[in-house]
């Protein structure tokens, strides 16, 4: 050892000692960088146990309870993971946090009726723990809409007139749900529905009528005689007679098929139409799953709902109370409307926020959304506050989500490797990540708020509460069904008989009043009318 | 002839020794204020001013040890280096002054 060395060691201490401190602390330093991104995250996901605070799950790397606070979901929320992964019960996971938390109006849409049963457990779940009054309070705001039930159906003659929204709009826009149906409608068939589902408006009747005033264009004329303007009806009429037989009999095909299943004929062919803007209001559970082969008219359905609800979303006043809207399978929810139904959502996800709407869009990949339109997985990626990603292929559009540390340890050497001691560099943690994110288990995922500039928390989502016994949901259900909002099966088959008596009155005219060529049509109209 | 020479070449010898005796004291002295340097805990990098500690993990060029000690002497093979690196610039810091 040099003199110098001995100097120092008299003077400061030994090196060695000094050295090995000074490293210690360094470490400790990096350490502490290392957990800076967990306190920001930690400040934003772990709010401590209070009222108006929602459980979320247990954060898997730092191992901390996640919550958030009730206000803060009131947000666009992008759910993605595949089957089973957990995306449903994470919902309804959110929709019990609110719900304890006091919020009452959620409109849960549900393609595959898995939500909507898990809500119903949820719902009755929070019910019981609640005071009577309270409980009864909150079962007089649930209603359980099933699109194809047998005992109870929503009003759903989407032909009644829509608070501030024109005629011609409103029949524009049916005539494009049923011919997007297929992609074989032409032009002039497009034009021709449009004509038949205005004049069917204007005369106040339901949608239901479509396939009778195709088949029958002296409906029309004898409307013209009742209804105005009457000169829309007997061109509409006329054009109708000089179409080729093929052509018409295209669309009624494609009405029909609509209108094959009698729960549809009737919920279509009530007496009026529900109030979207009140569904939005209250706890509405929609359960569209069709039954067997009948994919066709759930998507249909879910087209006209989704005008309906957009239009009442549009109705809302800036800054009205606040709302959530949860679309299941989205993209099964906008195949109804193709394109044209995309276009409205992306515009809908500008406005909806300041009319106190939050979207909760629950998909399993954003390629079967790109597949509708191409610019909607980008608007759910920019307008969403909150991402929450289940197991999913991970790439680059993801990135933003996984929490890079720039902390992250190399894994550990063999011990014929050179020592390779230090950090993951960013691009190989991104890469690591990326991995994990392909190989989350069931109900783990990534949740980001887009609002802290954050990335996201890996999580183990938390359980549900599913308290509530048998009973106490079959008590919710029979609630649920008896809302004012639906009708009973007997009450729209009387609106139904009513609208057949109608039309039948309107073609009974003797056949020698009639001219060669309306004589057969009539007939098979008049064949066709439910009557009795 | 010899002792003229000798009387003429005295002063001029005598003039070169005290030369290189002040030189290489002037010298001692400037290396010497070089290595007190190294009694610090620190050394200021001349091109950003950070202080950097010379007390550390470091390997050996010399005998690729890897120690935890002073930076100018190996705590293996004893060999000394004659500059590190500035942690925060990277500019080579001198540990010896030039001669």
């Amino acid at each position: 050892m040099s003199w110098l060395s001995k100097a120092r060691a008299a003077l400061h201490g030994p090196a060695s000692r000094r050295a090995a401190d000074g490293e210690a602390a360094e470490l400790a330093r990096y350490a502490d960088k290392a957990s800076e991104l967990e306190r920001r995250l930690r400040e934003q996901f772990a709010v401590p146990s209070a009222p108006g605070t929602v459980p979320l799950g247990r954060a898997r790397e730092w191992n901390w309870e996640a919550r958030m606070p009730a206000s803060k979901l009131a947000a666009h929320a992008l759910i993605v993971g595949p089957s089973g992964s957990g995306k449903s019960y994470f919902t309804a996971l959110l929709l019990q946090g609110l719900l304890a938390s006091g919020v009452r109006s959620f409109t849960v849409l549900d393609p595959k009726a898995e939500t909507v049963e898990l809500m119903k457990a949820v719902v009755a779940g929070a019910a019981a723990r609640l005071a009577p009054e309270r409980r009864r309070q909150l079962l007089g705001r649930v209603v359980l809409f099933d699109l194809f039930g047998t005992r109870a159906l929503p009003r759903l003659n989407v032909l009644a007139p829509v608070q501030g929204l024109d005629e011609e709009s409103h029949a524009f826009q049916i005539a494009l749900l049923f011919s997007d149906m297929s992609a074989d409608v032409g032009v002039r068939q497009e034009a021709i529905l449009y004509l038949v589902v205005l004049c069917l408006l204007k005369a106040g009747l339901p949608i239901t009528v479509l396939p009778t005033a195709l088949e029958a264009p002296l409906l029309l004329e004898r409307l013209a005689l009742r209804a105005g303007p009457a000169d829309l009806f007997r061109t509409t009429a006329s054009r109708l007679k000089k179409e080729g037989r093929e052509r018409i009999l295209g669309l009624m095909s494609r009405a029909e098929r609509v209108l094959r299943l009698r729960a549809t004929r009737l919920a279509l062919g009530a007496d009026g139409c529900i109030d979207f803007g009140e569904v939005l209001d209250l706890v509405s559970l929609v359960n569209l799953a069709p039954p067997q082969g009948a994919a066709d008219i759930s998507r249909v359905l879910s087209g006209l709902l989704w005008m309906g609800i957009s239009h009442a979303i549009r109705r809302r006043a800036n800054g009205a109370a606040r709302c959530h809207l949860v679309i299941d399978e989205a993209p099964t929810f906008l195949a109804a409307g193709g394109a044209r139904m995309a276009d409205s959502l992306e515009d809908l996800f500008r406005l909806a926020r300041s009319k106190g709407v939050n979207v909760t869009a629950l998909t399993q990949d954003l390629s079967s959304i790109a597949k509708v339109s191409s610019s909607l997985p980008e608007t759910l990626r920019t307008n969403m506050h909150l991402v929450a990603l289940f197991r999913c292929l991970a790439d680059a559009q993801w990135d933003f989500v996984l929490p890079v540390t720039g902390r992250r340890p190399k894994a550990e050497r063999a011990p014929w490797e050179e020592a390779r001691g230090g950090y993951l560099e960013r691009s190989a943690e991104v890469q690591l990540l990326r991995g994990e994110l392909q190989r989350l288990p069931d109900r783990e995922c990534y949740l980001a708020d887009r609002r802290t500039g954050l990335p996201g928390v890996r999580l183990r989502t938390a359980d549900l509460a599913l308290a509530a016994t048998r009973a106490e949901i079959a008590s919710l259900e029979e609630a649920a069904h008896r809302h004012p909002m639906l009708a009973s099966v007997p009450e729209l088959e009387r609106a139904a008989e009513a609208t057949a008596r109608r039309i039948a009155a309107l073609l009974d005219v003797g056949d020698h009043q009639l001219a060669e060529s309306d004589r057969a049509p009539v007939r098979r109209a008049r064949g066709k009318l439910d009557i009795g | 002839m010899r002792l003229t020479l000798a009387l003429v070449t005295l002063p001029l010898f005598a003039a070169y020794g005290a030369y290189v005796l002040v030189t290489g004291y002037l010298r001692g002295m400037w290396r010497a204020g070089g290595r007190l340097r190294l009694l610090a805990l620190a050394l200021p990098c001349p091109s950003c001013g950070e202080a950097n500690p010379l007390d550390g993990r470091w390997k050996c060029r010399s005998c690729s040890a890897v120690y935890h000690g002073a930076v100018f002497e190996c705590g293996f093979c004893g060999a000394g280096a004659s500059f590190f690196a500035c942690r925060r610039c990277g500019i080579s810091i001198p540990l010896r002054r030039p001669s």
